[in-house]
């Protein structure tokens, strides 16, 4: 009887990655997957200012730290909430000005992330290498390109994006990072028969749909699992946040409703946790905290071509 | 473009802000000054000695403490479920299923009869009433009127929240805005008018309603004074140490401008700090001002001894009926709104008053439910409460089970409120443990707070608030110890003071039967779970990382 462990949306946090990789041992896991959304969202400048203190803007606050080690604690607990620490100097930012600062901020984001993620990949390789656990990941809408190759390098965590892989040497499990488009014109977005393709390339391959998994990052429209709050045109929230609409994709819930898969495995809407029925699959989406270091979960048994149990984790 | 959006680069989720105008009208709907407070302040005159103003105002001053507590708390921990998630994640799993299970939904089945009773008596009987119909005046107030009202309230709030939240947070503020044009009129036809010319203008209005006749103004006065009120403080006898005695009752009004907590998770940027404390804290004010602001109209249009005389006759007829008490010149419940409906002897603006008032209602009566499902909920993530309960109907996108899961029990009670007495003891007297039962859930949340910096300190250290500190000491702490503090205390007085009707044994008995069905349920669960093969312990610990 395999059991699964799934977390979703850790968008960069350092110590939600080395929760997922120990969840295998914690929750005794044979197979864990990650849904997607790697990468972080924001450099943290830490601005060494020309008097010998260093300025940060971080959480709301403007914080001025006056020795080395205050700095580096401060990058870890930037690192842990999923954001790159940007040591810097003043005089630099000057320099650059207004009209080079985008790009060398840009240049920068793309160069931190891949090291993030590099880093990942070689704590996962110390802590996984030969343990017979299986680690999937499947980048999401959010996570550039060029973290695939790095993936791929790793001895011990499978991309597993596009493919239909064996889990737990008994199920099938068909995965993708790609969403719907969003306000954000992020990475892996399609239109929703794109989308439906893509799954239909890995579903067509399916031995037996019925006791396989799927493990999409959009969650399917309309399933309680892709309440977002609605947005006003400036990406302002309606209603003070409390006004929510379905914003996951048709295509998935198409597939699972043709296919009817033992279990669906979701993320992207992050304030959307919950578990729904469609049909005969349990889909799953565990939501995300990972700003809060805590990494949220579903520890699942699969047994006989079948849910068995699940519970919803926070750990 | 900002330095700050530099450094952002376009992900999923980023998003300008959420308004803090539309929270700071779901927190001042929460402890609305109308519903909630006309109710709560017709108690001032059961206390001697007790200065409205000074309670209201002793009583915001801790209530922002609650607020500070958490707000802070949803820095941390901005999640769906708030005090349950936050005191099962902090303290332990049972804390958190009992407290929030008997605050959040076993209470709310009481809270219906009395969500019933208020609109009762601050619309259907004063509608019938201004149009003539004084049999109907009274069965609105009768044990049949309060019962059809609660059954009412519970279909109307079934339906509003099967409607989903879109159109019931637009529902809100237009009610909101509605019952703010309500109340500003309600306040300036008040500040326009006399004692003298209220005398009068009530004396005609019971002759011509209720065939009163004579002075009916000074005939009410007397009644309370036959009926023992006693020690009315004046408007600005500021007695501090018998005001305290009436905070309990004031509570009942403004103890809740947190309500909304347990749906914060599910809004992104809901963590921010600054704008959730302001909105907070303005929505306390702003309530408090109306309060104060109300208490110096009454006293100018209606007269204090007038108004409170008036409170306490029509309480008594209700909680200490006399079959020998003769019929009174107003036999029905002293709201404000009326008062100033009748002062233009018009019924146009009477009906007008009375319909945008009630909008303070509307708006509110969605509270009575949403939180209860949002902590069902997260209970059944955890696998402690059935998954049926957080189903999602498809076709409605509305959680029906748990819906029927607060209307049935919420119909039962509202019968008991209406009909039963216990050896003498009628059940509608227990109101006041609607609110204590709420406090003792905040007092979990209050301990929570003040020892998550030690309980939790790598999530306390990682968080916005790890830099707010006084003397050392976590500022969560110093908030939580407060709050803790005035929640023990109001505890306390429910607990030992016979006056709000909360200590008697039978009172007692049915708070302590809710406690008992949420340990059963708690304790049952696990066992169940456990019998299943979950290892329950796994759900709320930390996965340690070396």
């Amino acid at each position: 009887m395999p059991r699964v462990f799934f977390a979703t949306d850790v968008h960069g946090s350092d110590i939600c990655w080395k929760k997922f990789v120990a969840a295998a041992d914690f929750y005794n896991a044979k197979v864990i997957i990650l849904g997607g959304d790697m990468t972080g969202k924001a450099l943290i400048p830490i601005i060494a200012e020309k008097d010998g203190t260093y300025t940060v803007d971080f959480q709301d606050n403007r914080l001025v730290l006056n020795k080395p080690d205050e700095v580096s604690k401060l990058e870890k607990k930037i690192t842990n909430r999923g954001y790159y620490p940007l040591p810097v100097e003043r005089k630099l930012l000057d320099e650059l000005g207004p009209e080079k600062l985008p790009d060398w901020s840009n240049e920068t984001f793309g160069k931190l992330m891949l090291e993030r993620i590099k880093s990942w990949m070689n704590y996962a390789d110390q802590k996984l290498k030969n343990s017979g656990i299986e680690c999937y990941v499947c980048p999401g809408n959010d996570d550039q390109f060029s973290i695939d190759e790095i993936i791929h390098e790793s001895e011990s965590v499978s991309n597993a994006e596009g493919k239909v892989v064996q889990i737990g040497g008994a199920y099938e499990m068909a995965s993708s990072g790609w969403s719907t488009p969003t306000p954000w014109k992020t990475f892996r977005e399609c239109v929703e028969d794109e989308l439906a393709k893509k799954i239909a390339n890995m579903t067509d391959r399916l031995s037996n749909p019925q006791k396989s998994v799927f493990n999409l990052h959009d969650p399917p429209i309309s399933s309680g699992l892709d309440e977002a709050p609605d947005l006003t045109e400036d990406l302002d929230l309606k209603g003070g946040g409390r006004i929510t609409k379905a914003v996951g994709s048709t295509a998935v819930r198409q597939a699972i409703e043709k296919s009817q898969p033992m279990l669906g495995l979701h993320g992207h809407i992050h304030e959307s946790k919950g578990v729904v029925k469609i049909g005969r699959t349990t889909c799953i989406n565990p939501g995300s905290v990972y700003e809060e270091g805590t990494l949220l979960g579903a520890v699942v048994d699969l047994e006989d071509g079948k849910v068995k149990r699940y519970y919803l984790s926070a750990g | 473009m900002s330095e700050k959006k530099l450094f952002l680069r376009d992900a999923t989720g980023l998003l300008r802000a959420w308004s803090l105008y539309d929270s700071f009208v779901y927190s001042a709907l929460s402890i609305n000054v109308v519903s909630l407070g006309w109710y709560a302040f017709s108690d001032g005159a059961f206390i001697p000695g007790g200065n409205q103003i000074t309670a209201t105002v002793i009583s915001g001053f801790f209530i922002f403490f609650e607020i500070l507590t958490y707000c802070l708390l949803i820095a941390t921990m901005p999640r769906a479920g708030g005090d349950y998630v936050w005191q099962s994640r902090v303290l332990s799993g049972a804390v958190g299923f009992i407290l929030s299970f008997t605050g959040y939904v076993f209470i709310l089945w009481l809270w219906g009869p009395i969500y019933g009773v208020i609109v009762s008596i601050l619309l259907f009987a004063p509608i019938a009433a201004v149009f003539g119909n004084v049999s109907a005046a009274l069965w609105w107030s009768s044990s049949n009127g309060v019962f059809a009202s609660s059954i009412l309230t519970i279909v109307i709030v079934s339906v509003i929240i099967s409607l989903g939240m879109k159109r019931y947070a637009r529902f809100q503020k237009w009610c909101f805005h509605i019952g703010m044009v309500g109340l500003i009129v309600t306040y300036v036809i008040l500040a326009a008018s006399s004692q003298p010319g209220f005398q009068s203008a009530f004396n005609s209005w019971t002759g011509q309603i209720f065939g009163a006749s004579g002075d009916s103004y000074t005939a009410m006065q007397t009644l309370a004074t036959g009926g023992g009120l006693t020690g009315l403080a004046g408007l600005t006898d500021w007695n501090v140490s018998a005001s305290l005695g009436l905070i309990p009752f004031i509570s009942f009004f403004n103890l809740y401008p947190v309500w909304g907590a347990t749906l914060y998770g599910e809004v992104r940027g809901s963590n921010d700090l600054k704008r959730n404390l302001k909105a907070l804290t303005a929505s306390l004010v702003f309530t408090t001002i109306l309060a104060v602001l109300g208490f110096v109209l009454f006293a100018h249009a209606f007269g204090w001894n007038f108004w409170n005389s008036a409170n306490y006759v029509y309480w008594g007829t209700v909680y200490a009926y006399n079959p020998s008490t003769p019929a009174l010149p107003f036999p029905i419940f002293p709201s404000p709104g009326l008062f100033a409906g009748i002062l233009t002897n018009n019924l146009f603006v009477e009906v007008f008053l009375l319909l945008t008032l009630s909008c303070w209602y509307w708006g509110w009566s969605g509270t009575l439910f949403i939180t209860s499902t949002r902590v069902m909920f997260a209970a059944s993530f955890d696998r402690i409460f059935p998954a049926k309960f957080a189903d999602v109907n498809e076709r409605l996108h509305s959680p029906i089970n748990a819906i029927i899961a607060m209307a049935v029990p919420t119909a039962i009670f509202s019968y008991l409120y209406a009909y039963v007495s216990f050896a003498g003891t009628a059940f509608s007297t227990f109101t006041l443990d609607a609110v204590l039962v709420i406090a003792v859930m905040y007092l979990g949340t209050a301990i929570t707070a003040a020892v998550l910096p030690y309980r939790r300190k790598e999530l306390y250290e990682g968080s916005p608030i790890a830099g707010f500190k006084v003397g050392g000491v976590p500022l969560i702490t110093i908030a939580g110890v407060i709050t803790a503090f005035y929640m023990a205390w109001l505890t306390y007085e429910w607990a030992s003071n016979s006056v709000y009707g909360v200590n008697n044994t039978y009172s007692v008995i049915m708070m302590l039967v809710m406690y008992a069905i949420a340990v059963v349920l708690y304790f049952g669960f696990k066992a169940y779970r456990k019998k299943q093969g979950f290892d329950m312990a796994k759900i709320y610990a930390q996965i340690p990382v070396e």
